[in-house]
């Protein structure tokens, strides 16, 4: 029993390193360890059915402890930005500004053909139309049109995190940031949002608002 | 948060639950082997084998929760050929099984404890 508790421990980690290293586009609408933990649900509970010599608790320990580590490391991944991007990696910008980032689609093996028919089925016939194009985490593509009235936010800071690269990459650093924020402490903040047309949006935490 | 505590909680139980699994499984075994290892090996032993059968009959009712129904089919196996043996008075058959029936023991004990041997 113990040595099956230890293997479901062992297969849940290495699937996720598996689904983590094959990359986004093999994932669909699912995150990483959400299908991680169905991969293993089906195999596990399909095992004393194929063979009724297997002790029905050594299905049923798992699956309850698989589910149990799938809420904790959810729970874990809304505080810790640095987990969310370990187990489920981050989106990648294709396009930015207009402009395309061939690195992108490299890194993630995404092929022209791929990118234009996320394109096409994203209702858009022209590259020049598009302002951004988002690689996201589950595989899938987001593309934002160039219009007059695009405003596209930036995400900086989420539940107190501040996310560097994006800040570097928007051309600021932690003094623009700090001078932004005022008075306020990055920690206190819950959504901090900074917009094409130079605004921002602040959301401040629960217990702070109190 | 509700689901979360419970998630913890579960994950505390089922930690505790195969620890103390391991642990009784280990002590039960043990305690086979002991009963087997200090029978004599004489055909005339037969009401004690009978009682180290019933004695795993018992047990196995803790023992059937976790380990396959194939390791105790062969556990048995073995020790209705003990008493088989002890029943046509053949000493040599006696002795092996009982011989095979302690190794298939050890080798249950050492799968159902926490070493590299069980998880790989």
């Amino acid at each position: 029993m113990a040595s099956i508790f230890f293997r479901t421990v062992i297969i849940y980690l290495t699937l996720s390193f598996s689904m983590r290293i094959m990359g986004k586009r093999e994932i669909g609408e699912l995150e990483v360890s959400e299908l991680v933990t169905s991969l293993l649900l089906s195999e596990i509970c399909s095992i004393p059915i194929d063979n009724p010599d297997i002790p029905l608790l050594n299905a049923i320990i798992p699956v309850f402890f698989i589910v149990s580590l799938e809420i904790i490391v959810s729970a874990i991944k809304n505080k810790s930005a640095l987990m969310k991007r370990t187990v489920d990696g981050r989106s990648a910008y294709i396009i930015y500004k207009g402009r395309f980032i061939e690195k992108t689609l490299r890194e993630n093996r995404i092929s022209i053909e791929e990118f234009f028919t996320a394109m096409r089925q994203g209702g858009v016939g022209n590259i020049d139309d598009i302002e951004y194009c988002i690689l996201e985490p589950n595989g899938k593509i987001s593309i934002i049109e160039r219009t007059s009235s695009v405003n596209y936010s930036h995400l900086l800071i989420s539940d107190g995190e501040i996310n560097e690269s994006r800040l570097s990459s928007l051309g600021f650093d932690r003094n623009w940031l700090d001078k932004r924020l005022g008075k306020r402490h990055p920690e206190e903040i819950f959504i901090f949002c900074y917009n094409d047309d130079g605004s921002s949006n602040i959301v401040l935490k629960e217990e702070i608002k109190k | 948060m509700k689901t979360l505590i419970f998630a913890i909680t579960t994950s505390i139980l089922v930690t505790l639950l195969v620890g103390a699994n391991s642990f009784m499984l280990n002590k039960t075994l043990s305690l086979l082997i002991e009963e087997c290892e200090a029978i004599p090996n004489e055909t005339n032993m037969k009401t004690e084998y009978e009682e180290l059968y019933q004695s795993f009959m018992k047990k196995q009712k803790f023992i059937s929760l976790t380990v396959s129904h194939d390791d105790l089919t062969e556990i048995e196996n073995d020790l209705a050929e003990i008493i088989g043996a002890t029943l046509a008075d053949d000493k040599d058959t006696l002795i092996i099984a009982k011989s095979r029936l302690v190794m298939t023991l050890t080798h249950l004990r050492r799968l159902s404890g926490v070493n590299l041997d069980s998880i790989l």
